[in-house]
């Protein structure tokens, strides 16, 4: 099979077999809503940039991660259980390609948990939404999906390595919408967890795409060059990860439950 | 009086299929059969996946309300009387899952006594009673995730003798089992059923139904095929059907054969 | 009968806290629950440019509940079915409200420690001030928080035997919760109809009765808010009691207990 249809095809069925799951449904549909009203009910007496910045932005941004991240971590899981994951682990297929193509098709789907964050937002606020430079936020959304991405590629390999894939999926939630500043700027955190925010590429591609709203939060360059620094730092991590999951997953045996 | 007692069960199943406008689809899983079974017995329902068994044993253990018709177990209706029944009978399915994974042999046996209320050291004494009947004494304190099939599946079978009960319900409890764990378990059904408890169990392994159903009724397509003792099944078998090899000795699975796959000339 | 019911407990809690060591114990339920906690507090923070944030801390410990009593009481059911043990406890003569009590017991001593380790950590966070706290009247609030979150919990268990959307309906109300709770921002800043929809939330009063636990004394409007908590935990309890019969028959009728 060609690579390209090996991720065609993981991509189509894991956008199948997701949207039938109700959890998704939340995910993508209800979750966004009420973290909305959440954050917009939090942010109601703020600066108009801010309402943008961490109400529209942020809610956005945050469901984005968690349907990126939940979905990836939890396919681990599923498949784990339903005895496939040593099935695709030793196909000839590429198991990366495999991955990938999860990934890619949550991604797709996630776009819409996005979209409709937004759309929530100004629905039910009514708050102009001002936005200084439009194809710097395109590009910005971009990367930023690029980076979620490489992080969930990360993560997914990380949990590959345990059997507890649900206690661990659960633990990023929240503390990457904390430390990555999705929905208040990182510099509200003391300055010693700001340095550990630094290393993760989410946090600039947020600071990123808020720049591309305000222009007057933070510089370009200062954003751009650490995102695409954090982000090879992360894909190479992720390669060398792979090599070293392929081998120890056979040694610790917790590729399926038996 | 019959322990079990069913007449012109039939259950249905209302069935959603599509992703958006749930198309309603309804599958009649038992189609009004009747058999009954008697104080002691071990009975025998066969047929192939589909055939409506485990919808039948659902019914039989108070899961599942039947569509239409008659399912009683010891004189009372397993709908709407569960509670003069759910005490005094119990259940075995096939299968790695039904168990606390987490804990121990002896913590799940304790657990599920509990649901049974009994008293402490009744259960306690039940519990090592049986953790030696299925030959897990020594193993009682290891946790189930780590037991083999045949060791998880002995773990069900003392599940399922918690009560002590009267009547007990098998779906395929031998399916996974290597031949030694399944004579074993064999072996653990004649003995509970020495004591008086009557068995009705459902099977694949044809061998097993010959050797420990004193009757058997084999359904299809959720309707009754036959119902009669293993060797009087046998000898309905057209000689033709027999295979030269095995005329001497017409096995059981032989006559099941026949009966599956031409319902209407057996 | 107590001895059979703690019996239970214990290992309804082994189960639950079996697959975990300390470490872990440790990174998922007292990690989540402050980190959950420090997120909502740090956004209170940057909006209110840090007036007094005892509010916050006091309202999202009180929140914390929602994760044992809604997830791990609501989803008793769900996760019997996943593992295939829920016909055997459907079919044994145990009142099935009992069985979820069984569950629930690790749930809430559990979720009273996280609270306890949330709300002292956070407060040294955010520096709370201890020595104002009223802790007779605030441990009365943490009581019937628990109280009646457990009654929504047992509320929502029984729902599991009739639907397979349980993480739909689990994970919306967790959220509505914390919405309704007023821990994050005032009620009255919703619409009219959702400020009634509160009223029948758990938590809405205790939190408030909570945040008069600070500095205040045992006043009537104290008393009030408690009394009204505990009240809408027993209409919970009974409205659990009541559906616990009807739907299990609604189940066996429909065949919706593992086939869907």
């Amino acid at each position: 099979m060609k690579s390209s249809s090996v991720l065609l095809t993981s991509m189509l069925v894991q956008m199948k077999q997701t949207f039938s799951r109700n959890m998704f449904k939340f995910t993508l549909f209800v979750g966004p809503f009420l973290t909305t009203i959440i954050l917009g009910e939090m942010y109601r007496h703020s600066t108009a940039d801010n309402f943008v910045a961490y109400v529209v932005l942020g809610s956005g941004l945050w469901s984005l991660w968690n349907c990126i991240a939940f979905s990836s971590a939890g396919d681990i899981h599923r498949e784990r259980y339903s005895n496939t994951l040593s099935i695709i682990f030793s196909a000839p297929a590429d198991f990366r390609l495999i991955l990938l193509g999860k990934i890619f098709g949550n991604t797709v789907l996630s776009m819409g948990s996005f979209f409709l964050s937004i759309f929530y937002a100004t629905l039910l606020y009514r708050h102009p939404i001002i936005v200084n430079n439009w194809p710097l936020l395109i590009a910005a959304l971009a990367l930023a999906i690029v980076a979620f991405i490489i992080m969930s590629i990360f993560i997914a390999y990380l949990l590959t390595l345990s059997r507890k894939t649900t206690i661990y999926m659960n633990c990023l939630e929240i503390p990457f919408a904390l430390i990555c500043g999705f929905v208040f700027p990182i510099e509200n955190l003391p300055q010693g967890v700001q340095y550990f925010s630094w290393i993760f590429p989410p946090t600039w591609a947020v600071r990123l795409l808020r720049y591309s709203v305000t222009e007057t939060a933070y510089g370009f360059w200062e954003n751009f060059i650490p995102l695409v620094i954090t982000m090879a730092v992360f894909a190479v991590l992720a390669a060398w990860l792979y090599r070293i999951i392929f081998r120890q997953s056979k040694i610790l045996g917790t590729l399926d439950m038996a | 009086m019959s322990v079990i007692e069913v007449k012109d069960l039939v259950r249905d199943y209302v069935i959603g299929e599509g992703l958006f406008n749930k198309k309603k689809k309804v599958v009649h899983a038992v189609k009004g059969i009747s058999f009954s079974v008697e104080k002691g017995e071990i009975f025998g329902l066969l047929g192939q996946n589909g055939a409506g068994k485990t919808t039948t044993i659902k019914m039989l253990i108070t899961m599942l309300a039947p569509t239409s018709g008659i399912c009683k177990v010891l004189g009372y209706d397993t709908f709407g009387q569960e509670k003069m029944i759910r005490n005094r009978i119990n259940f075995v399915f096939g299968g790695e899952y039904g168990l606390y994974r987490r804990l121990s042999a002896r913590d799940n046996l304790k657990y599920f006594a509990n649901l049974y209320k009994m008293p402490r050291k009744e259960r306690d004494e039940r519990v090592e009673e049986l953790l030696a009947l299925v030959g897990l004494t020594d193993r009682a304190d290891t946790r189930v995730e780590t037991f083999s099939k045949g060791m998880t599946q002995r773990v069900q079978i003392a599940r399922g003798l918690i009560n002590s009960p009267e009547v007990l319900f098998m779906d395929e409890p031998t399916i996974g089992l290597d031949p030694l764990g399944a004579e074993m378990l064999r072996e653990t059904i004649l003995e509970v059923n020495s004591k008086g408890t009557t068995v009705l169990l459902t099977t694949h392994n044809m061998y097993e139904a010959d050797e420990l159903c004193g009757r058997i009724a084999i359904i299809k397509e959720g309707e009754l095929l036959a119902l009669d003792t293993p060797a009087a099944i046998k000898g309905r078998l057209t000689p033709r059907k027999a295979k030269p090899a095995v005329q001497e000795e017409i096995t059981l699975e032989d006559a099941y054969i026949q009966l599956v796959k031409g319902g209407d000339d057996a | 009968m107590m001895q059979r019911f703690f019996s239970q407990a214990w290992l309804n809690a082994k189960v639950h806290q079996g697959g975990l060591n300390l470490t872990e114990f440790l990174a998922y339920r007292v990690g989540i629950s402050i980190s959950t906690l420090l997120l909502y507090v740090l956004i209170a923070q940057y909006t209110t440019e840090g007036v007094d944030l005892t509010a916050w801390v006091v309202g999202n410990a009180f929140a914390l509940c929602v994760y044992e009593c809604i997830f791990n009481i609501g989803g008793t059911f769900n996760a019997e079915r996943f593992n295939g043990r829920l016909r055997a406890i459907m079919v044994s003569p145990t009142s099935k409200l009992t069985v979820i009590m069984y569950n629930g017991i690790s749930s809430i001593v559990v979720g009273f420690l996280t609270i306890s380790a949330a709300f002292i950590i956070g407060g040294l966070i955010f520096g709370v001030q201890f020595s104002d706290i009223n802790f007779g009247m605030f441990v009365l609030a943490i009581l019937a928080a628990a109280f009646t979150c457990v009654g929504l919990g047992l509320f929502l268990a029984v729902f599991a035997l009739i639907t397979d959307s349980m993480y739909l309906v689990l994970n919306t109300l967790a959220m509505l919760l914390i919405i309704f709770s007023g821990a994050n921002f005032p009620v009255s800043q919703l619409p009219v109809f959702a400020q009634y929809i509160a009223n029948i939330f758990p938590l809405y009063r205790s939190v408030a009765a909570a945040n008069l636990s600070m500095g205040g004394n045992f006043s009537a409007e104290f008393q009030q808010l408690l009394l009204g908590e505990i009240a809408l935990g027993l209409a919970y309890y009974l409205a659990a009691f009541v559906l616990i019969k009807v739907i299990e028959r609604i189940a066996i009728r429909k065949a919706t207990l593992e086939m869907f």
